[in-house]
């Protein structure tokens, strides 16, 4: 590897899954097995934000979930921060901040215990969490609320203390699934603002959308998924010179797909 | 260090029940409930089936009997007195229940004369005819002699009252036990694993470092714990009007005197117990997307548990085979030191049985809180 390090380097993932009868009715599909990623590569480097752009039913959550150690590949590897999925998830999960509106914070708990909570699975010394929960807290305006139960707290406020307690070992990549999904345009811009604020004190980013507008925004690069499969790796700006994201995309999609139905 | 996830897993599972006020109240109810329902059935039972038919004849051996004897107990009741040829006679027949009381007087007996006559009244506090036929003649031996005492009541018991004791909670006790463990396991398990699930906070866990296997052991841990003392919780409330129910003093019945070993063995029984229905529990619950399919799969298994405390009832004289299986292992070796019977090699089955199979079940719970199926099944 030449002078950028890659920090998230994912080489052939595969997956499959299995569907069940009750799956098959709600898909209306007879296919026993459904290919949700198909043999995927990509890699994002130190320090930039990535976005995977795909349509519903992508593979783009499959994809990051596997990068998160939620679920195994069937084939092919992913490292991050040189640290095999496969082989050596533990590193993986001391070296990720993983972001999905699926995980919630406990609702029964405050946003200060909660911190603590995680801070612990994560062996982080006492002295080095009490500073990084006041600098997030107050960062995310969560500090009035810390003693508040999660289960009175809005929306918005819940997805902050969801950032903050899932960044209490300071990552070095961030894992973001549909980041600004359900948030009104103020809470949206705070977690953009915040993701840019990440790749400036040199973090990874790596995020999945369907929204074009916050590629064009705030990826330095993208990979459009289509399928289960990289349709197109690129530069932001290179790729968007001459035509709107937008306008990629479907030319892309076209290509995959042998025109839009 | 290697502990520190399996510590801060556990810590958390308290916190959360703690805080939790629906499932803190679940954990106090039954023992309350319990009190109160079998301090009022306790009531009906003294009164009704514990009573003594209204038409019923007491039969009273007496050696020496005096004149006014029958005339007295005739006041109150049905009485036959019967001159029991000695001692030992007497005796005999109260044992063979041919009659309720065996009376002996010293010769030509005056109540007014005093001096140092003594009365010996033997009698049977298990059976109920026995009991009251003592209470009534030792009525009209106090009313003869109001004022000063003039001679001396023997009262003796010949009842075995451990035994009968014993045999009562042998019968019953396990079942109890093995019911009130499990209501405390299942009004938290399937909140703490499929409750989780269903929350979808438990998989903030699996992104962290921390070990499947502390994390499955800090749950079981701290259900158990919870568990227990919900389980000690209902066994006060049963030891609180047990008196009431077994009609108490009236028949002498009270908690049989067991030794500390007794104790320390149903002790170790139960904890052995209580991890086997907590993981077996947990496991249940990891298949389930919710805690209302969870509680769902847990209804059987309440119905086997219950099989299993009442068949200890005809699981006398077990052969050691029976003690393989965890949980009928457990019904029956509390039945045996119940009823006064501890055997050394069943309590030590039972016991590495019932850790043997919480491990394996641990161990299960482990594999599965990393099998992609059970986490994100759809
Ligand atoms: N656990 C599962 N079992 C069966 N099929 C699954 C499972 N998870 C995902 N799939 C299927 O795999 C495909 C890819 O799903 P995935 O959630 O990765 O897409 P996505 O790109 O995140 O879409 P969206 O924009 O809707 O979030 C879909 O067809 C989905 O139905
Ligand atoms: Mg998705």
């Amino acid at each position: 590897m030449a002078d950028t390090e890659i920090a998230v380097f994912a080489e052939n993932l595969k997956k499959t899954f299995t569907l069940s009868s009750k799956q098959r009715k709600l898909d209306k599909t007879t296919e026993k097995k459904k290919v949700a990623v198909n043999g995927l590569s990509f890699s994002a480097k130190k320090g930039e934000i990535y976005g995977l752009l795909g349509p519903n039913g992508a593979g783009k959550t499959t994809t990051l979930r596997m990068l998160a150690t939620l679920i195994k590949p069937d084939g092919g590897d992913a490292l991050i921060s040189g640290h095999s999925v496969r082989t050596d998830a533990e590193a993986v999960r001391a070296s990720i901040g993983f972001l999905t509106s699926e995980l919630k914070p406990d609702d029964f708990f405050t946003p200060s215990y909660l911190f603590d909570f995680f801070s612990n699975l994560q062996n982080i010394p006492t002295h080095v969490r009490d500073e990084r929960k006041k600098q997030l807290f107050e960062r995310f305006g969560i500090d009035e609320f810390q003693e508040t139960k999660i289960a009175d707290l809005s929306t918005g406020m819940k997805q902050k203390v969801s950032i903050a307690v899932s960044l209490v070992h300071d990552p070095d990549v961030v894992i973001f699934d549909e980041p600004t999904n359900g948030l009104d345009v103020l809470t949206a811009k705070s977690v953009t603002d915040f993701l840019l604020e990440l790749k400036e004190r040199g973090k990874t980013v790596l995020l999945s959308t369907h929204i074009f507008s916050l590629v064009e925004k705030i990826c330095d690069r993208v990979g459009i998924i289509i399928d289960g499969k990289m349709a197109v790796e690129a530069n932001v700006k290179e790729l968007t010179k001459e035509k709107s994201l937008e306008d990629v995309f479907f030319d892309v999609y076209a290509a995959a797909k042998g025109g839009v139905k | 260090m290697k502990l520190s996830g399996f510590l801060t897993i556990l810590k958390k599972e308290f916190a959360r029940f703690f805080k939790d006020r629906r499932l803190v109240v679940s954990l106090f109810l039954p023992g309350l409930l319990i009190y109160v329902l079998y301090s009022l059935m306790g009531n009906f039972i003294v009164d009704g089936m514990l009573g003594v038919d209204e038409e019923y004849t007491y039969k009273v051996a007496c050696v020496n009997a005096p004149a006014f004897l029958e005339e007295g107990l005739s006041s109150m009741g049905d009485f036959e007195v019967i001159e029991a040829v000695d001692a030992e006679s007497g005796k005999t027949s109260l044992a063979e229940g041919e009659v309720d009381l065996f009376a002996v007087f010293p010769q030509n007996f005056d109540p007014m004369a005093g001096g140092s006559q003594t009365v010996e009244l033997y009698f049977d506090t298990v059976k109920t005819e026995s009991a009251m036929a003592y209470e009534y003649v030792n009525a009209l031996l106090s009313a003869l002699q109001y004022g000063e005492p003039r001679f001396t009541v023997n009262a003796v018991d010949l009842s075995d009252e451990e035994d009968m004791s014993g045999m009562i909670f042998s019968m019953i006790g396990p079942m109890l036990v093995m019911m009130m463990l499990f209501t405390g396991c299942i009004s938290v398990a399937p909140e703490s694993i499929a409750g989780e699930k269903e929350r979808g906070t438990f998989a903030t866990m699996l992104v962290t470092p921390v070990k499947r296997s502390h994390i499955a052991l800090g749950k079981i841990a701290a259900i158990s714990v919870i568990a227990l003392l919900s389980g000690a919780c209902s066994f006060l409330g049963i030891m609180l009007s047990l008196p009431k129910l077994m009609g108490g003093e009236a028949t002498g019945l009270g908690i049989p005197s067991y030794t500390f070993g007794d104790y320390a063995l149903l002790f170790g029984v139960v904890i052995s117990t209580v991890l086997v229905m907590v993981s077996l529990v947990s496991v249940v619950s990891a298949f389930a997307k919710s805690v209302k399919e969870a509680s769902g799969y847990v209804g059987p298994l309440t119905a086997i548990v219950a099989l299993l405390g009442i068949s200890t009832m005809f699981a006398e004289n077990a052969p050691v085979g029976l003690f393989f299986i965890p949980l009928l292992n457990s019904a029956i070796a509390m039945g045996e030191v119940f009823s006064f019977a501890v055997n050394p090699l069943h309590a030590v089955v039972t016991l590495l049985v019932n850790l043997g199979g919480s491990a394996v079940l641990c161990f299960l719970l482990t594999k599965m809180f990393d099998s992609e199926k059970i986490i994100f099944g759809k």
